[in-house]
């Protein structure tokens, strides 16, 4: 199977593709930046690297966050378009995981805490077990203060994330990158339809509701 | 040539199949009733909702059309202007769909695609650009208000638009002072047809003014402090359809006047209207009478063609096409904030 990978959660948007069956990353490419992005151009490239065409995809693997909804939508989006137009299955892959997945294949071991900003002065918080053997998480993913992330780092234990410079100079930068994503999504079998992929929502919803109208026959 | 259009600027998703001028299927998935509960968009209900409208929406298009992704001749979405977010999903989705068929791709202007859904009509609803004379086009929704000078097809310059507020805009904020429930345009229209619009005497505003501009957050303001000084008339539902009505006949009487002298002062014949507000029963017999009396011929967007829609997305790429434009790069981006003026040359 041919995946390619779209990882847009952070401010680093990776590109990949992987066959399944040599389980390496044949093609890849990665922009940073805003908003925009030259997706297509990319993926162009990255299919030019692995000597492959559009038609041969079989499988496109998203990172689903939690982190930038707007580059996660983005990624969405385009996988949808896509299955629209190919008989391609989709798999969204939480950014978490790819990022101590990401460690793990770098032989980074031991207990590790990976962070996403999630605005408001509020972080992503997954904790790992990291060996050569096994990949547990063994707090699972929540919403946490800056002040928790403060005393992991103040406790010696490790802190990696993306884009995280700004509030913890401490902190290890690690992106999640799409050539790892691509690795879980041959691990898993859990495809669905475009429109079942949505970003990791964790912040409960606060948008005010409006008072009763008034109903006037 | 067969076009599939996406068209996400706002609250609406919808997809359309376009073959040879005509609109073979135009799928609409509304997401008012979702919004009515906050009294207005929310932009991210409405990203989320897009994102899981998408794919059942286009399918469903491309299902009562009769045809495959892999028939398609081209790919065309709103590119702007817009909710960024929304704008996106759209967009990316029918890039991608180029992408992967290998067909060309074309960005859309919203606007621009309104000042052309007055000449798709019938059923099956047709272009019918033969027919089409130079114009004063009025845009009017919740999110915008315009007079345009369509001079030919493909060619045209923006006279005037909201300082402020848009006339659908308007109509929802006034109706949330009146505690109606949202969207209170349709809800204004229908309460109006029983009340007396000559009962309260609000603002016209900008209405002598020697421009083809418009304001109408002045109006909204004035009936917010008419209702401060007067708390006990919304005790009462007739005074409430007195109201409406009253509230109504400024905001048509502004749209109508200033929409007329244009035409008058450009010397045309022809006015179209388009847009959400354009459902509006009284500024749809306000603007036909004006017409008739001034010996304008009047273009009306159907009611279907009126609001958001990929219909009219979807005809205007495939003139743009015809005419020549190779399409956009796929990595174009959304433009939330795209100028009217920026769509296509000016003649």
């Amino acid at each position: 199977m041919k995946i390619l990978a779209l990882e847009f959660s952070s401010s680093q948007r990776s590109f990949a593709i992987l066959d399944s069956e040599t389980n390496r990353v044949a093609g890849s490419a990665a922009e940073m930046g805003g908003r925009s992005t030259r997706a297509f151009a990319l993926i162009e490239q990255a299919l030019q690297k692995a000597n492959l065409t559009r038609e041969q995809i079989d499988c496109l693997a998203i990172g689903i966050g939690p982190g930038s909804y707007a580059g996660i939508r983005s990624a969405i989006a385009l996988a949808q378009g896509w299955q629209m137009a190919r008989d391609v299955k989709l798999i969204g892959l939480s950014s978490v995981e790819t990022i101590a997945s990401g460690l793990q294949h770098q032989r980074k071991f031991g207990r590790t805490n990976v962070v996403i900003d999630a605005q408001r002065n509020e972080f992503y918080l997954a904790t790992y077990e990291i060996s050569a053997s096994m990949l547990k998480e063994s707090e699972a993913l929540r919403i946490v203060s800056a002040d928790e992330i403060r005393s992991r780092i103040e406790a010696g234990q490790t802190v990696v994330g993306p884009e995280l410079e700004k509030w913890f100079p401490q902190a290890t930068l690690v992106y999640p990158e799409a050539g790892i994503t691509a690795r879980l999504a041959t691990m898993s079998k859990a495809f669905v339809s475009g429109d079942k992929i949505e970003p990791i929502y964790l912040r409960e919803t606060t948008f005010v509701k409006a008072p009763p109208s008034r109903i006037i026959p | 040539m067969l076009i599939l259009a996406i068209e996400s600027s706002c609250d609406e998703t919808s997809a359309a199949v376009i073959r040879d001028g005509v609109v073979v299927s135009n799928v609409v998935s509304s997401q008012i009733k979702l919004h009515a509960e906050y009294g207005g968009v929310v932009p991210e209900l409405a990203s989320r909702e897009h994102l899981r409208g998408l794919i059942p929406v286009t399918q469903a298009a491309l299902r009562e059309a009769n045809v495959t992704a892999m028939q398609l001749d081209a790919l065309t979405a709103t590119r702007g202007p817009g909710l960024p977010a929304a704008l996106m999903i759209g967009l990316k989705a029918a890039q991608a769909m180029a992408f992967t068929l290998h067909k060309p791709f074309l960005g859309i202007h919203h606007h621009e695609a309104h000042l052309y859904s007055p000449w798709i009509s019938g059923n099956p609803p047709r272009a019918d650009f033969e027919n089409l004379q130079p114009n004063v086009s009025l845009i009017v929704s919740g999110g915008h208000t315009m007079l345009v000078h369509v001079e030919r097809e493909l060619h045209h310059r923006v006279l005037g638009s909201t300082l402020d507020d848009a006339a659908g805009e308007c109509f929802d904020k006034v109706g949330k002072l009146m505690g109606l429930p949202y969207p209170a345009g349709p809800e204004i229209d229908r309460l109006a047809e029983q009340g007396n619009a000559k009962a309260f005497d609000f603002p016209r505003p900008m209405l002598n003014d020697k421009n083809d501009d418009f304001s109408f957050a002045g109006l909204k303001t004035s009936v917010r402090y008419f209702l401060q000084k007067n708390p006990g008339l919304l005790d009462d539902s007739q005074t409430i359809r007195d109201l409406c009505a009253s509230v109504q006949a400024a905001i048509v009487q502004v749209l109508v006047k200033k929409t007329i002298r244009a035409t008058q002062r450009l010397g045309l014949q022809c006015v179209t209207a388009s847009g959400g507000v354009t459902c509006n029963r009284s500024l749809r017999k306000e603007l036909a009478a004006a017409c008739t009396e001034n010996g304008f011929t009047l273009r009306v967007a159907e009611k279907t063609l009126c609001t958001d829609n990929a219909a009219m997305i979807g005809i205007l790429a495939e003139r743009k096409l015809l005419a020549g434009d190779a399409g956009a790069s796929l990595d174009a981006e959304i433009e939330p904030g795209w100028p009217l003026e920026q769509a296509t040359s000016r003649a």
